[in-house]
């Protein structure tokens, strides 16, 4: 549960994502989880044939079902999901040829929609998307289509698969996995502690928005001035709140002998299964052979849609 | 610059439970940070003389060295958990010492067990209640194995039940663990029966030192020379003594009970009684804010509120009783538009509120949250008294007009031009409520004003208020404050799991015994009292000294 009896408001429930489910894939170690993303990611980098990101995603989508994530966990991320994918298909169709376009490329153009020419008679804005899109215009095309179509596909898997670690695995052993893996422990408890505090601070941006309803503000009448100032005004309340509150965190943690010449251990021990053992070899050995895959089928091609 | 201490020599044994107390600013802080070494050390400043704890002079020794033989819990609980779950906390401290994975484990285990946390380990840290958020900073400070614990003022945002379980645990690692407890606290009504010595500080200075009945034999002490806020059951036998009735006075209600046969002999009860009547100022009999069969939930489905059916009349005085999770602050927010309910209806002076903008339903309801610091978010004490005018379309000359006469009516001219967030606590609410009344509401609604404030900032601010209410404004105030409630109230409400368990004068409201304990709220010291002297149910002192020699309590 993740409710505050204090405030009586129970509205950041199961802020950090983590569904509490009992699948092998759960039990798994952090440190084996995160190096899973390294194929994955590195696939989604490379790879620039809508097939092979299609296979990617696929497989990022299984990977899910078979963590038994329950169907209404997937609201946010379809919806986030569904708005970028749907943002970067659009900005291709039309943008690509001024954005991307290499000259000598293929390029298939289906409509005009603003050509070059046309910059006079549009009074300010032609100039500008001009000026943007390097002199070319803006035309729909079979390529700008592609491009959006891979790209929509590229930030999926990463979306996809960086969330999926994030819902199977606790914040402490995230962490743990990270230290394990190299990353400095001050850092890491930097990363804890951020953490705990999210709740309170969203908590105390959802009071001070109320605070000013209630006293006769209302945003969506607002300019651009006056929402401005009236978010810096929120923020720096915020900001004024965290370091009144990082002050006497940073005292209690003195008395709990922090930054003390010890060396800190780790109360949590991170212990290697067999399963994961073996799954780390696996992994190890996709990596090489990811590597490879790349290097035979996209690094020689810069362009094209190989891999 | 004023010295914050000036020339404390004091010694406290091992094994003690001494309480240091005294008013606003008198140096209990400053004194708790020598005590760790945090001062000097990491906090500067100058020091003087020397301060030695458990053999180690706290400048001659790492402030990790001296946090191994003395504990500090500071007061907000939530500001000193860094971890994410209880067990992370608690494992913390040793952590840090370098210690063996077997060795943190057994301090782990020992640090829940002995502040009853042992169930609540996997929780997340955010997800406590305050009680449980403080017993797990305590732990946390246990599992370093010191021999001495310093609280600084650790119930000042604990409700009734969360102040019973501190101190309950506190006496038990005293008892039983032989911990030096030194408990810095103002709440003398919940503490007064768990320290043996008591040190009183004021100005910088030590005042009085010595074993609790002893320091509090004066009367003058508490209230007076001290401005805190005295212990009902001290006051009643201040009274007894002064008439010759008892000879020394009593620190609990157990204590006084052994001296009462004698004193109730003694004693002429009058033949009739009449309790101080109601001034219920119902201007008209239209609600000002109705709520019919409201009903409030949750967006994952918990039930907040149950059918609750209430009517605010205009220039009403009521306070809304409850323990944590009753659903006060819910009811506030959906009696003042904020929240809009899932069932039912709340008529705000006629407004439907699920119709109409919280800002347009601001003129009619006023409203202060239980953290001054969220309400404060202009560049000075003017701009923010100014801004509810302002965003309500007053002119430029009416602001002036509204923005001075608040600062006038709360005192606060010096501070016209400062930051408000460079103002302390007590001054930050008086700022808050100054600039929810700039705006003239028909009814103000406070969430918890009293919290962690001394006992002379909450007098002024409940005088103010009560000036209001006698100009036409409905009041009503959040609190658990069983005592404040007694004194002030003309009108209780008791909320206990999103239900109205009771609605109506508070002699009525607090004899129901069994009700308020189901509440986890306490029953007034007075009413114990006058049960016991054998007079009909009186909520506070004044009450019963009134009845027993008509003596003229000035009403505040």
């Amino acid at each position: 549960m993740g409710f505050y009896p204090n405030q009586e408001m129970n509205m950041f429930r199961g802020l950090f994502h983590y569904v509490d489910r009992k699948s092998s894939l759960h039990r798994l170690d952090p440190r084996v989880k995160l190096l899973m993303l390294i194929p994955i990611l590195l696939l989604a980098i490379a790879a620039n044939n809508p097939l092979t990101l299609l296979v990617v995603f696929s497989l990022v989508i299984i990977i899910y079902v078979f963590s038994r994530i329950p169907l209404y966990r997937y609201k946010a991320i379809f919806t986030v999901g569904l708005l970028s994918s749907i943002s970067f298909l659009l900005f291709g169709m039309f943008f690509y040829f001024g954005f991307y376009h290499y000259p000598g490329t293929p390029l298939t153009i289906w409509a005009w929609i603003f050509r070059p020419e046309d910059a006079q008679s549009l009074p300010i804005i032609g100039p500008i998307i001009l000026a943007l899109t390097q002199g070319r215009g803006i035309v729909l095309c079979y390529e700008g289509v592609l491009w959006g179509t891979v790209t929509a596909l590229k930030f999926l898997i990463a979306l996809f698969s960086g969330n999926w670690v994030v819902m199977t695995t606790k914040p402490k052993e995230i962490l743990l996995g990270l230290n394990k893996l190299g990353v400095p422990i001050k850092l890491t408890f930097v990363a804890m502690t951020a953490l705990r505090f999210i709740p309170i601070v969203m908590e105390e941006w959802y009071v001070t928005l109320n605070a000013q309803r209630a006293r006769g503000m209302k945003f969506r009448r607002l300019n651009i001035k006056a929402l401005l100032n009236a978010v810096i005004a929120i923020l720096s309340t915020l900001i004024a709140n965290s370091i009144r509150r990082a002050r006497i965190l940073a005292l209690a943690m003195e008395t709990r002998a922090f930054g003390s010449d010890q060396k800190k251990v780790s109360f949590k021990e991170l212990k290697m299964t067999r399963v994961d053992k073996i799954l780390a070899v696996t992994i190890l050995v996709m990596i090489v052979f990811t590597v490879i895959l790349i290097l035979t089928y996209a690094y020689p091609y810069s362009t094209g849609y190989t891999l | 610059m004023e010295k914050a201490l000036k020339n404390i020599n004091l010694k406290i044994n091992e094994g003690d439970f001494v309480l240091i107390a005294g008013p606003t600013g008198c140096g209990k802080s400053t004194l708790a940070l020598c005590m760790t070494g945090l001062i000097p050390q990491v906090l500067g400043g100058e020091m003087e003389g020397t301060v030695v704890v458990d053999h180690k002079d706290t400048r001659n020794y790492e402030v990790f060295q001296i946090a191994q033989s003395v504990g500090l819990v500071f007061q907000n609980a939530e500001n000193q958990l860094c971890s994410l779950t209880v067990e992370d906390e608690a494992a913390f401290g040793p952590e840090n010492l370098g210690q063996s994975r077997k060795e943190i484990e057994k301090r782990v285990a020992f640090a829940l067990e002995s502040t009853g946390m042992t169930d609540l380990r996997p929780k997340y840290t955010f997800s406590l209640s305050g009680g449980q958020k403080h017993r797990t900073v305590i732990a946390a400070t246990l599992s370093m194995l010191p021999k001495i614990l310093v609280l600084d003022e650790p119930l000042s945002e604990l409700d009734p039940v969360g102040c019973r379980e501190v101190l309950e645990t506190l006496r038990k690692l005293n008892e039983e663990q032989g911990i030096t407890i030194i408990l810095i606290e103002h709440k003398l009504e919940q503490v007064l029966g768990f320290p043996r010595n008591v040190v009183l500080l004021k100005n910088g200075e030590i005042i009085s030192n010595g074993e609790t009945s002893e320091v509090f034999r004066d009367s003058n002490t508490i209230e007076k020379n001290l401005g805190l806020r005295a212990p009902e059951t001290l006051k009643f036998s201040y009274e007894l003594i002064k008439r010759g009735l008892l000879s020394k006075p009593a620190l609990s209600i157990d204590a006084l009970e052994v001296s009462m046969p004698g004193v109730r002999s003694k004693l002429s009860l009058p033949n009739s009684v009449t309790t101080r009547c109601k001034e219920r100022n119902s201007v008209s009999r239209n609600a000002l804010i109705k709520a019919e069969e409201l009903c409030y939930s949750y967006s994952d489905g918990t039930v907040a509120l149950r059918d609750i059916n209430l009517e605010i009349f205009p220039g009403e005085f009521l306070v809304i009783l409850g323990g944590n999770g009753a659903g006060k602050t819910t009811l506030a927010s959906l009696m003042s538009g904020q929240l809009k309910p899932t069932k039912g209806k709340v008529c705000i002076d006629g407004k439907d509120s699920a119709k109409y903008h919280i800002a347009d339903l601001a003129r009619t309801v006023g409203y202060t949250f239980q953290n001054p610091d969220c309400q404060l978010f202009c560049k000075t004490v003017k701009e923010e008294l100014a801004f509810g005018p302002k965003h309500l379309g007053c002119t430029k000359e009416e602001v002036n007009v509204r923005v001075d006469e608040m600062l006038r009516m709360m005192h606060i001219e010096k501070f016209k031009d400062r930051d408000p967030h460079t103002l302390s606590r007590g001054q930050k609410i008086g700022v808050a409520v100054a600039s929810v009344l700039a705006m003239k509401p028909k009814v103000l609604i406070l969430d918890e004003p009293t919290l962690g404030q001394d006992f002379t900032r909450i007098k002024s601010l409940v005088r103010m208020l009560k000036l209001m209410n006698q100009r036409g404004l409905a009041v009503a105030v959040i609190t658990h404050d069983i005592n404040i409630a007694a004194e002030y109230a003309c009108r209780v409400i008791l909320m206990n799991q999103g239900n109205i368990v009771a609605d109506g004068d508070p002699h009525d409201v607090f004899s129901k015994e069994d009700l308020m304990f189901s509440a986890n709220l306490d029953v007034p010291t007075a009413l114990r009292l006058s049960k016991m002297v054998g007079l009909p149910s009186m909520i506070t002192v004044g009450e019963i000294n009134e009845a027993l020699w008509g003596s003229i309590q000035t009403r505040k």
